[in-house]
């Protein structure tokens, strides 16, 4: 602001000379023009109408620059979400394909695999060589007075890295009796821990039969359903098992399965 | 191309046309120039200070929105760029202040080499705008080189329109006194 306006009130010019001034013709702004017109040098000229050329470029350039900062901006969320996918992807495809191992349907109604055999087990290749259609025989023949199932687990280890990882992750004692109490189905209790790491295909014969196995078994036997594109059964039997397994119901989300109903 | 008004060149110039900018650029250069030199008293600081406006106006080109005069505008940007400029370097406007006018700070009484460069000085209207307040000049200088109105120049400061009379009423005042009697005149301190 104006500095000694006390001091300096005698060199007010009065409202007749702003005025004139206002108007341009006033004496100070006359002898203001006779200043020398100084004009910016030629090389600040060139500098700058050099620089308003170089800011606007061709359209097809200007396209260009914003393709650039769309892609400096979103390049790693992009590549974040690519990486993800891929990941998922490879690990759905590896649980899709895992080999099954095969089932044994034996006279009284029981249902063994090989680990469960009093000797030891037979040849890889006569098992998973063997044909459809004496496997439905024996379904067919089970299905009649079968009254309990047992299920056990072949090759421990091996059905351990095939199930999904959430599955290994299930408490060792399953509270089967509830979901037994629940609807009247028999437990496989007899058949001990050695039920809980059978393969899926084994674990869907026990299902269809009535039986509920343990959790590993159950959850392995969902997956199998939405791999055969089952998925309302899938359902059912997730919020069932969501009911008795709390976690297990969460860890089958996590591998793609969601609950529907509840009970 | 001439007919065009400022702010019909500076819209064809965001939409890519050069020539637009160089009708633009050649009709303000010299008043912006002139303007920034008598209000800074220093060539180099008013080139590089010209460049800095000059560089905001087209890289802000595309947001320009013409909601005021290209020159109301263009002055503001200008006024912004010497404030910078002062933070930057530190230094304060040419200008008189309380202790007394920038000439008299450049020399002592009892230097006669630097009381005659005193004299030579205020034998010029440049030497006596330079004895103005900032404030005084920048008003007066407005008025000179930009053709702005009272109204016009409280915007571009963002000082009333009181106040901008006061100021240019005190800068004619002093002015006068100067071109009427150069020899008399006492420069207030």
């Amino acid at each position: 602001m104006d500095r000694n306006p006390g001091k300096q009130e005698s060199s007010q010019a009065s409202d007749a000379e702003l005025d004139q001034f206002l108007s341009g013709d006033s004496p100070v702004s006359k002898a203001y023009r006779k200043l020398g017109d100084e004009e910016p040098p030629a090389k600040l000229d060139r500098a700058i109408l050099d620089a308003a050329r170089d800011h606007v470029k061709p359209a097809g350039q200007r396209w260009l620059d914003i393709d650039l900062r769309f892609w400096r901006h979103w390049s790693r969320p992009i590549t974040t979400i690519v990486i993800v996918g891929f990941c998922l992807s490879v690990v759905l495809q590896i649980m899709q394909t895992a080999p099954v191992a095969p089932i044994e349907f034996n006279g009284n109604g029981s249902v063994n695999t090989w680990a469960d055999a009093t000797g030891p087990a037979p040849p890889e290749a006569s098992t998973t060589q063997q044909p459809a259609s004496a496997r439905n025989q024996m379904r067919s023949k089970a299905e009649g007075s079968l009254e309990e199932i047992t299920v056990t687990a072949r090759k421990r280890l091996e059905t351990r890295q095939e199930l999904p990882l959430a599955a290994t992750a299930l408490p060792t004692a399953p509270p089967d009796k509830v979901l037994a109490e629940a609807d009247g189905s028999p437990v496989l209790d007899e058949v001990g821990t050695e039920a809980r790491h059978v393969l899926a295909d084994d674990a869907l014969e026990a299902w269809e039969q009535g039986a509920r196995p343990t959790g590993e078994v159950w959850l392995a036997g969902i997956n199998s359903l939405r791999v055969q594109g089952e998925l309302e059964k899938a359902g059912i039997e997730l919020d069932r098992l969501t009911l008795v397994y709390p976690e297990a119901g969460a860890a089958a989300m996590i591998s793609g399965g969601r609950p529907r109903h509840v009970y | 191309m001439k007919d065009l008004d400022d702010t019909a060149l500076m819209l064809r110039y965001a939409d890519g046309d050069t020539g637009a900018f160089e009708t633009l650029y050649g009709r303000h250069r010299a008043p912006l120039f002139r303007f920034l030199l008598r209000q800074a008293g220093d060539r180099q600081m008013a080139e590089d200070i010209f460049q800095e406006v000059w560089s905001r106006i087209i890289s802000n080109s595309s947001n320009y929105r013409p909601t005021a005069r290209f020159t109301t505008y263009l002055y503001h940007i200008a006024r912004n760029c010497m404030i910078d400029q002062y933070r930057r370097t530190a230094t304060q406007p040419a200008t008189r202040n309380a202790e007394g006018s920038q000439i008299d700070q450049l020399v002592s009484a009892d230097n006669p080499v630097a009381s005659a460069a005193r004299t030579e000085m205020l034998s010029s209207i440049e030497g006596a705008l330079l004895n103005l307040t900032h404030e005084q000049r920048e008003a007066f200088l407005l008025k000179e080189e930009g053709g702005f109105t009272l109204q016009e120049i409280s915007e571009i400061t963002g000082v009333g329109r009181e106040t901008v009379k006061s100021r240019l009423r005190y800068a004619l005042g002093n002015l006068r006194k100067f071109l009427t009697a150069p020899d008399e005149v006492n420069l207030v301190k």
